[in-house]
């Protein structure tokens, strides 16, 4: 259960100078900072990572065959939202050219944000999320549920709730057209 | 979800209660087949959804033509995989009954004020589930950023700061979003 601990709130750049925490196995653990709390990531599944790449795969197909926008799809970067937010999106839809390939935190909201929902994801710690992704400039965020099947989109004015036989587009993605259901099908 | 036997609503309501170490009822409600104990209620909240109570009745015996009651942690079957105990709803007074410990179908509103351990794949599951049983809208109310997101069947919509909450079932009632959240 996640407390509502009193706890000092941290800065996105304090989070960031955190020494890197690893598991008994090695494996590096992963934080997200959310409202300045520091919030511990779902441990990967591999049903919520082959939804994951299911999307990647279908954004990165559709810019192969739109290669003029200056679009690239891309899993789990970091990226700096806010001062008190730096999250890591699913999958993430980001300009290219704008920011140094070399940098390992993505300054800023990307231009879609794309989360497929963990059963460990509190509502609370997800709304701030869609609310911090907004207010630092994305254009969308997708938030996927894969045990409901369907999609909540988010933009600035507008909220739309997809069921899986529905199709997902997006105005920066013109004459991309997915039905929800394709997250969920493996090939 | 998890791997677990999955229980009907019939085999759900035939179990005996449990009871916390004070003697209290230990909530729970089952989502898609899987018993969920619901959390302790926090003081804050049960601030945040007595405003919103007192808002909707006063609206409704100011409107008794419309035939609807508020009702605090209702319990309703909705559906074979679901029994859930939306924090407030509001009912047809016609499908009021008091010789059953619980109502059958879904609240014609249900509103669920989150909780901070409330999963989010559970509460979307209820919102799906409230609105494909009977619904006709399901307000959820997230007290640390003071939204209100009220779904219908056929939309969505998101209710902050100095907006007013207003809602098809609800004719001419209107709500500053601030209201439910004043006293907290």
């Amino acid at each position: 259960m996640v407390a509502m601990a009193a706890t000092t709130l941290l800065t996105s750049d304090q989070f960031l100078a955190m020494p890197e925490e690893f598991d008994q196995h090695g494996n590096r653990i992963k934080d997200e900072l959310i409202g300045g709390e520091v919030v511990r990531m779902a441990q990967p599944s591999y049903f919520h990572d082959r939804i994951k790449n299911r999307i990647n795969r279908l954004l990165i197909l559709y810019l192969h065959a739109n290669s003029q926008l200056p679009l690239d799809a891309v899993v789990e970067i970091g990226a700096q939202v806010s001062d008190y937010d730096t999250f890591v999106p699913d999958v993430a839809i980001v300009r290219t050219g704008e920011q140094p390939l070399s940098s390992r935190i993505y300054r800023g909201a990307p231009e879609i944000a794309i989360e497929v929902v963990s059963p460990t994801d509190t509502a609370k710690h997800l709304k701030r999320k869609v609310d911090a992704y907004l207010e630092g400039g994305a254009k969308s965020v997708w938030v996927v549920y894969p045990e409901a099947r369907s999609v909540e989109v988010y933009r600035a004015n507008q909220r739309h709730n997809l069921k899986e036989n529905e199709p997902i587009t997006d105005p920066l993605l013109p004459g991309f057209s997915s039905p929800v259901a394709a997250f969920f099908e493996f090939a | 979800m998890a791997a677990t036997t999955l229980l009907t609503s019939d085999q759900f309501l035939a179990l005996p209660e449990e009871f916390d170490q004070n003697s209290n009822v230990v909530h729970q409600e089952l989502i898609n087949g899987e018993v969920v104990t619901m959390p302790h209620a926090a003081k804050r909240y049960d601030i945040i959804r007595g405003c919103i109570l007192q808002t909707l009745i006063a609206y409704l015996l100011q409107h008794k033509e419309h035939g609807l009651m508020a009702l605090p942690d209702a319990e309703f079957v909705v559906g074979n995989s679901n029994t859930f105990i939306p924090d407030a709803s509001v009912i047809s007074i016609s499908r009021l009954t008091t010789d059953e410990k619980y109502m059958h179908g879904a609240p014609e509103l249900a509103i669920e004020v989150v909780s901070p351990s409330e999963s989010a794949a559970f509460l979307r599951m209820k919102t799906e589930a409230y609105l494909a049983n009977g619904s006709r809208s399901v307000w959820i109310v997230f007290p640390e950023v003071r939204s209100v997101m009220i779904y219908t069947p056929d939309s969505v919509c998101e209710f902050k700061g100095d907006q007013s909450i207003t809602d098809p079932l609800l004719p001419a009632f209107s709500s500053p979003v601030a209201a439910f959240f004043e006293l907290t």
